[in-house]
């Protein structure tokens, strides 16, 4: 009641001008491009500046003081200031200064001292860092006296810092690095760094504890019968998952930097002696020249590198599962796997990896075969069925059989729209609904699937908006891509499927033709790392006992031809060597 | 760049989506899809054309057809108009016919006996240019005006009239009545000096041979295919009715084939797949046996060339199972089943020379002697100057026919009957 | 640069096979079947046989100048000016070809499929997807038609079975057709029928050695000799000698007079993509190889933007003749003369370059 007598009072008496709303307008650093990240500009650090006391003269290491000005350009300042000093003031200030500590409130440094002797400093990023094996295994041996009991009676042949490397903290990864550029790094990484007073060195020991999923079975890629372990988020999980299936010793893994803001790392994959070490090198040298800003996961890593952006096909093999990529790997291919998504990219490939699920190798051949002919033909009638509809209904109806001719006729009678436009208007409408329920929450998404989209197919028929035999057609095509086992050649292929049909609505199975010429001719121009796309069927090199067809396990006994790995033999020619032997021999 | 991409695109595709259902493009609903053609001799002008089109059923909202629940008659509309030549008429139509008229699904095409008369080679040769007339179209001459016939022409049995058209033509299969004729097999043969052409006979019954019993008790045993096409002696049914052969000399029709001459030219055509034949019992003449014959290898022609006279030796080859035999003689027998065998030898032998010699007369090879005898000529030219479709009527044929008896059903031993007389049996 | 590539024996053979094999479907049988009756299907072997006589020429010149192409052989064994000379016949007689063929194909296209669209409409299309595939690269034509073959060969085997119930062995007689002798010279003649093996010079910089050049050439000639008899012998079998000569295509008429059961008929449509696919790629690859000839001839280093300025004047070329008529006339002179560019021109070289004691540097030298 007071409410409404205030808002009807404001409504007459004078109010001052109200302060406008945020806006954000242009400043006077907008619009520069630079090449690096500049430094921030770190207004309450100029305050400070003025307050702590300079460090002018303690160190020869040191050449500028920290509290030169804050808009010299990054690049002089990393130089100056790179090493560790051997002032614990400096090394905490300068911590405090690069992660603005005073206002950033993640970074934690905790100060304590070593033998009740020595000053030192712990800082970590909070949430990073497993606790427990701080306190327990990093802070509590420290602390302890009876741990350095022999330090001092040799402390002048080691320093602090070797000393607690060797003897006192017990946690296993442990590194002394001396560059700030790399503790930055780690620091943010999740490692903890320990500086000691009086140590030009700085003890960085591996603490990652932060919270990760853990592994779960696949998303996109499920299998009846296969493995149900699929790869996480995080790197070392994944590397390890591939580890566990492949325990080779010359399984190298490379680890290099990508994104230059967000500072992630991807790991380079394959068999030394069987991985061709030309792609290798192509791999890295194309992930080392790239200059992004962010980059998460291989989604976004595989953009940057792959061969021809514009095509509408993908050119390196996105896949969940670890035992898809060891089958990868044993084959001589190149493994990339970015922190950040659950995936893992294969390169170099070709059109026919791309039909190809795990669950071919598990089952028997015949099973594999079949399945592989099912996924084929539902390529192609994702692709080509509402084309060929179109071309039929509209062009070349002779084709039809003449009862069937006349039950179209019957129901189209009652259907306002040309063909053309109803095929449309179902196929949206139907990748509409695709986009939809991938997001419509539990369980109406389930319902909303194929069942949903015929129920509505099926009210649209009875309003007489479209013809039932184009349901059908939309649903089956539906299906067919469905079948479709990689994602991204999925999309592809449903964003193909509307040139198709517009061709064949223009000119009928010579615009069909056309299309197909087209998207043949572009399809063959396609490399993958070197690698043909549509090897080995053009050009030819050694038939693929793996191909669509799948031959008996024990007859693949060489690597793809057009790989040229080193190695190319697999297994010898009769490799159930149980075939050969006299079974009626006796075990002895 | 990328900019530049999608705008490309965007220019091929914007056009590419308004070219759609250019020109040729045409809906379902925009034809009108022919199931029959009739040509007639036309009163106020040079052709009298009939066509059957079908008509879209009135549908409830759930866009189901009621297939059964509608009157089948009213499914066709027949159309028939007096225009100077076929592809006139086809443009006389649309001035009142809503769709565009399309032949692709044509069925039938039907010739009045008089028209046929005068000669068709002028309408076969003109309208093949059209790509929509298909050689598959089947030419029947119907014994009466073909306005009539196709009037007649409605499915019964079943729901859709091009169903009824196909199925009836299948069943020369397995009667062997008439050939099912395509217009490409007339085309051919009336380009060639292989053959004449042939085609299938038709007419309309009114079910007015069914006579009502008139105290006869004499009732004499025709031959199963003594007919020609509309003599039936049936009621019910489609009215439609296919029997016999039209014989053509180039375009003209000259004479017709009843059912038993068909089925002889079938055989030595080698077209003839099985028919079931009735003969009089060979001991018991009153009684008839039902055969059910079948082809058993190519017939075996042989042609001659000497100075001035053309011999040509022909054996068919037959085999038959026993379908049904009135008497009780033990026709299973060893020594029985051969006098059922050359009974039926000399009765086929009759009805071969029979149509060999109405043939002959007629001077029309419809028997494909002709692709024999190329055989023995080496150029075309030669050929074509020796004119054997004119010498027909001057060779000699031989004829000679082989016959077996495979199965003999469900019985493998007649017994005679019983009553008071005793054992009747005829030994 | 358009890219030339590498190209495989298997891509080249079916490119080439292609080509020729396609123009099977057009007009050209009929003529045959009205000049040979029903011996035209031995008569295309013999025109075979006398192109790969033809071929011979042709292998001999390149092996002569191992890794250079015909353009660079004409011009090492007869000198610039008359090379020269030779490179721009060629040039020009692929033009007419490409032309000619592109009409013919619209033609018959519009008379059995497409009545009521405009010529013009169906020239552009094909004319611009052999525009886009000439700005991809050899490569990657020779790699479609690879890809294409076994559809294009399973598609044109599953004509002659399905059409097998409406064969008459007894049309093959009289077996001599209009005289033997008739037969023979009728087929030495028409040899410029598979004179597109003349393009397996053209790109022979982009083959692996002269092995490939002379598997490429023979096989190719046996696999087309063998399509295109088989096609004459079950039309004439289908239809005798008197209509076959009547129909504007006899390989369509086969593929509409299938008829198999109540379900299996009026398939013709299906067939579309065979002949389709086929003319496209032979437009592509005739288009490439006009272009490089006339490029390698002045010169030019990247012939791309001449490929749209090509695609008007095959446009311009194509639209000239009134009807159909006029254009089997020129089918008809094509096939009668062209023995005298496709063969003769290599010849002609080969003999010259014998003479003058000319002979190709090896690689390295």
């Amino acid at each position: 009641m007071p409410g409404i007598l205030d808002n009807i009072k404001s409504l007459f008496t004078y109010k001052p001008a109200a302060k406008q709303g945020f806006e954000l307008l242009e400043g006077r650093h907008e619009g520069i491009d630079r090449e690096n990240t500049p430094e921030a500009h770190n207004i309450k650090a100029t305050e400070e500046d003025k307050e702590t006391t300079p460090e002018a003269g303690s160190s020869k290491t040191m050449n500028d003081s920290s509290n030169k000005d804050n808009d010299k350009s990054a690049s002089t300042k990393q130089k100056q200031n790179s090493k560790v000093s051997n002032e614990l003031t400096y090394n905490l200030d300068k911590i405090n200064k690069e992660f603005a500590s005073s206002y950033n409130a993640d970074i934690i440094t905790r100060k304590f001292k070593i033998c009740n002797r020595t000053d030192s400093f712990i800082a970590n990023i909070d949430g990073m860092v497993d606790r427990t094996l701080i306190s327990d295994f990093i802070i509590r041996p420290l602390m302890d006296s009876s741990n350095f009991n022999e330090y001092f009676n040799k402390s002048h042949l080691t320093s602090m810092v070797d000393y607690i490397n060797d003897s006192v903290i017990s946690v296993s990864e442990l590194d002394k690095v001396m560059d700030y550029d790399i503790i930055l790094s780690r620091i943010l990484n999740g490692d903890t760094a320990l500086f000691v007073d009086g140590c030009d060195a700085c003890l960085m020991i591996n603490t990652r504890g932060y919270e990760k999923r853990s592994i779960d079975k696949p998303i996109i890629e499920n299998v009846v019968m296969g493995s149900q372990e699929g790869f996480t988020e995080h790197l070392r999980t994944n590397i390890t998952l591939i580890r566990k299936i492949i325990k080779n010793k010359n399984l190298i893994s490379e680890m290099l930097n990508i994104g230059d803001a967000n500072h992630a790392f991807c790991a380079v994959l394959y068999l030394n002696g069987i991985a061709n070490q030309e792609v290798v090198k192509e791999v890295k040298r194309r992930i080392k020249s790239i200059n992004a800003d962010f980059i998460n996961g291989d989604g976004m890593l595989g953009q940057y590198i792959e061969d021809s952006p514009f095509s509408l096909f993908p050119q390196n093999l996105v896949t969940e599962r670890p035992d898809r990529a060891a089958s990868f790997l044993m084959d001589g291919k190149v493994i990339i796997i970015a922190e950040g998504t659950p995936f893992a990219e294969a390169v170099p490939i070709t059109f026919y990896h791309l039909l190809q699920t795990s669950e071919d190798s598990m089952l028997r051949w015949q099973y594999g075969t079949f399945l592989r002919i099912i996924r084929v033909f539902g390529l192609l009638v994702s692709t080509l069925l509402p084309a060929m509809y179109v071309a039929l209904v509209m062009f070349h109806q002779e084709m039809i059989p003449t009862e069937l001719l006349a039950s179209i006729a019957r129901t189209k009678e009652n259907v306002p729209f040309p063909t053309i436009v109803e095929i449309l208007l179902l196929e949206i409408s139907f990748e509409l609904i695709r986009e939809g329920g991938i997001r419509v929450p539990g369980v109406i998404g389930q319902t909303l699937g194929i069942i949903g989209a015929l129920i509505l197919g099926q009210a649209a028929v009875a309003a007489g908006l479209v013809s039932p035999i184009l349901i059908i057609v939309v649903a089956v095509t539906g299906l067919g891509s469905f079948a479709i086992p990689n994602y991204p050649l999925g999309i592809g292929l449903r964003m193909i499927r509307f040139f198709f049909t517009l061709m064949a609505g223009i000119i009928g199975f010579y615009g069909i033709s056309i299309a197909l010429f087209l998207v043949a001719c572009l399809t063959c121009n396609m490399k993958s790392f070197g690698v043909p796309f549509l090897s080995p069927v053009v050009p030819k090199s050694k038939a693929n006992p793996d191909l669509i067809l799948r031959q008996p396990i024990w007859r693949q006994d060489s690597r793809p031809d057009f790989l040229n790995v080193p190695n190319r033999k697999r297994q010898p020619k009769v490799s159930r060597g149980w075939t050969q032997q006299n079974n009626t021999e006796d075990d002895k | 760049m990328v900019r530049k991409l999608l705008l490309l695109l965007l220019v091929i595709a914007i056009p590419l989506t308004a070219m759609t259902g250019c020109y040729d493009a045409e809906e379902v609903t925009e034809w009108a899809y022919v199931y029959s053609i009739g040509m007639d001799k036309g009163v106020t002008d040079k052709l009298r054309m009939t066509v059957q089109i079908p008509k879209a059923q009135a549908t409830s909202a759930g866009g189901q057809a009621e297939g059964s629940g509608v009157d089948q008659k009213s499914n066709i509309e027949t159309i028939t108009i007096d225009c100077p030549s076929f592809y006139a008429g086809v443009n006389m139509l649309n001035s009142f016919v809503s769709k565009r008229i399309n032949y692709t699904h044509t069925k039938f095409l039907v010739f009045s006996e008089e028209l046929a008369r005068e000669g068709i080679d002028i309408y076969l040769t003109a309208f093949l240019r059209g790509r929509q007339i298909r050689r598959q179209i089947y030419v029947i001459v119907s014994k009466g005006p073909s306005s009539e016939f196709l009037t007649q022409n409605q499915a019964t049995l079943t729901t859709s009239l091009s169903r009824k058209q196909q199925y009836i033509m299948n069943q020369s299969d397995t009667t062997g009545f008439y050939e099912n004729t395509t217009y490409g097999d007339m085309l051919n043969d009336l380009k060639s000096p292989y053959s004449q052409p042939i085609a299938v006979l038709g007419s309309v019954n009114y079910g007015n041979n069914l006579l009502p019993p008139d105290g006869n008790s004499e009732i004499p045993f025709k031959t199963v295919g003594d007919y020609y096409a509309g003599e039936l002696a049936r009621s019910g049914g489609s009215k439609v009715e296919f029997l016999g052969t039209a014989v053509f000399n180039g375009g003209k029709m000259v004479g017709e084939l009843n059912g038993d001459e068909t089925r002889v030219m079938m055989m030595i055509r080698d077209d003839f797949k099985r028919g079931f034949f009735t003969i009089p019992d060979p001991v018991s003449p009153e009684k008839a046996i039902s055969l059910d014959v079948r082809k058993q290898k190519p017939p075996n022609i042989k042609i001659k060339f000497a100075e001035d006279k053309v011999r040509i030796d022909v054996k068919i080859f037959l085999e038959a199972d026993i379908l049904a035999v009135q008497s009780t003689i033990d026709y299973e027998n060893k020594e029985k089943l051969p006098i059922l065998e050359n009974a039926f030898k000399e009765l086929m032998k009759k009805q071969v020379d029979k149509t060999i010699k109405k043939c002959q007369d007629l001077n029309a090879d419809v028997f494909e002697f002709g692709n024999i005898a190329a055989m023995s000529f080496n150029t075309v030219e030669e050929f074509e100057a020796y004119n054997w479709l004119g010498s027909f009527k001057d060779t000699e044929i031989h004829t000679q026919v082989d016959f077996s008896i495979r199965r003999t059903g469900t019985k493998i031993k007649n017994y005679e009957n019983f009553s008071t007389k005793g054992k009747e049996g005829e030994k | 640069m358009i890219k030339e590539g590498k190209i495989g024996v298997q891509e080249a053979i079916s490119l080439i096979t292609i080509t020729i094999a396609v123009k099977v479907c057009f007009t050209s049988p009929a003529y045959v079947a009205a000049i040979t009756g029903p011996a035209s299907w031995y008569m295309t072997l013999i025109s075979a046989m006398t192109a790969m006589i033809g071929f011979t020429f042709l292998y001999h010149l390149l092996k002569l100048f191992p890794n250079k192409d015909l353009v660079q052989a004409f011009e090492l064994s007869m000198g610039r000016v008359l090379g020269f000379v030779f490179t721009i016949i060629l040039s020009v007689f692929l033009l007419l070809n490409t032309a000619v063929f592109v009409r013919e194909f619209a033609e018959v296209l519009k008379v059995y499929v497409f009545p009521l669209t405009p010529l013009s409409f169906l020239i552009i299309f094909s004319m611009a997807a052999a525009a886009i595939a000439c700005f991809i690269g050899l490569e990657s034509i020779a790699r479609a038609a690879r890809l294409f073959a076994y559809m294009l060969l399973i598609g044109f085997i599953s004509v002659i079975l399905l059409a097998m119930p409406t064969y008459n062995y007894h049309y093959l007689f009289p077996f001599w057709g209009h005289g033997f002798d008739k037969t023979v010279l009728i087929g030495l003649v028409r040899s410029s029928f598979y004179g597109e093996v003349i393009l397996i010079g053209i790109f022979a910089g982009s083959m692996q050695g002269i092995s490939h050049i002379r598997k490429t050439g023979y096989i190719s000639i046996a696999i087309s000799g063998i399509t295109t008899s088989l096609t004459l012998l079950t039309t004439i079998m289908a239809f005798n000698y008197a209509t076959a000569q009547e129909t504007t295509s006899r390989l369509y008429e086969l593929t509409r007079i299938i008829q198999i059961g109540n379900f299996l008929q009026r398939l013709d449509p299906i067939f579309l993509f065979t002949w389709c696919i086929g003319s496209l790629l032979y437009l592509s690859i005739m288009t490439y190889c006009t272009l490089t000839t006339y490029s390698k001839a002045f010169r030019i280093q990247d012939s791309r933007p001449l490929i749209i300025p090509l695609l008007i004047i095959v446009f311009t070329l194509s639209m000239l003749p009134d009807n159909l008529v006029q254009v089997t006339d020129y089918v008809h002179f094509l096939r009668q003369y062209g023995w005298t560019i496709y063969f003769s021109l290599p010849a002609i070289a080969l003999i010259t370059a014998a003479l003058r004691k000319k002979r190709g540097v090896q690689d390295g030298a």
